[in-house]
């Protein structure tokens, strides 16, 4: 994809993991709405299962693509030198790194967490 | 960038806006909200899934304490993101895009969050 393309990119990406986020928070609230005395046999055997942790593995990539457009969306929007001058650039990349470093540690956390239970 | 342009700086319209600003401000908040609630939720996955004393600690934490006060927060702004993101995906397709249409949707938006956000306190008290 060339980089006049990248708004489209972004635009598509924010919208296909949106979807996957929305069927797996359905996904995951509809199994603990229906199991409220739930023992953890259950509840690890239910993560556990393959389908699950490849979907859990999708929806984890999904947050942090969905979280990264957003929060960029944010930071291009009030961090500018309408109100920071001539250093909203360099805040700017400072808020960026900070996105990107939590993101970065979501996935590792949230890989090791979904696949050391397979 | 022209440095010279009008600028309103007048509080009572700034804070004073169309409902559909309102529900797409909140949209924005709720996001930004779970960037960070999501570490929580990471949290409580790890805890509840590592052991039976695990997940029974997380009975405990949520038991009608501050915490239970903090996953509902979460929560309730997980299901305005989805609700008004399902909205938005629907303008997307030029569903209800007219602005008559979006008066009511962005209502409708913030009324049944309110609904499902008190039904989630149900669940969790």
């Amino acid at each position: 994809m060339s980089v006049r393309n990248r708004g489209l990119l972004d635009y598509v990406m924010q919208r296909v993991s949106a979807l996957v986020l929305g069927f797996y928070t359905f996904c995951l609230l509809g199994f603990l709405l229906s199991h409220s005395e739930l023992s953890q046999v259950e509840w690890v055997g239910f993560m556990q299962s393959m389908p699950m942790m490849i979907f859990s593995t999708v929806s984890l990539v999904s947050l942090c693509v969905h979280a990264w457009v957003g929060m960029w969306t944010i930071g291009t929007d009030y961090i500018r030198t309408f109100s920071f001058g001539k250093r909203s650039t360099f805040l700017r990349q400072v808020y960026q790194a900070f996105v990107v470093a939590l993101l970065l540690m979501y996935l590792g956390l949230g890989s090791s967490i979904i696949w050391s239970l397979g | 960038m022209n440095t010279e342009r009008p600028v309103n700086l007048t509080f009572s319209t700034i804070i004073r806006q169309p409902v559909h600003a309102v529900a797409s401000f909140l949209h924005r908040v709720s996001g930004a909200f779970l960037f960070f609630g999501s570490a929580y939720l990471l949290f409580l996955l790890d805890r509840s899934l590592a052991s039976e004393l695990g997940l029974h600690g997380v009975r405990i934490r949520l038991d009608g304490t501050p915490e239970t006060y903090l996953l509902w927060l979460i929560l309730v702004a997980l299901i305005y993101h989805v609700v008004a993101g399902t909205k938005h995906l629907l303008l997307d397709m030029h569903v209800g895009d007219t602005h008559a249409a979006t008066v009511v949707s962005s209502y409708l938006v913030i009324i049944v969050s309110g609904v499902l956000a008190t039904l989630a306190g149900f669940w969790l008290w």
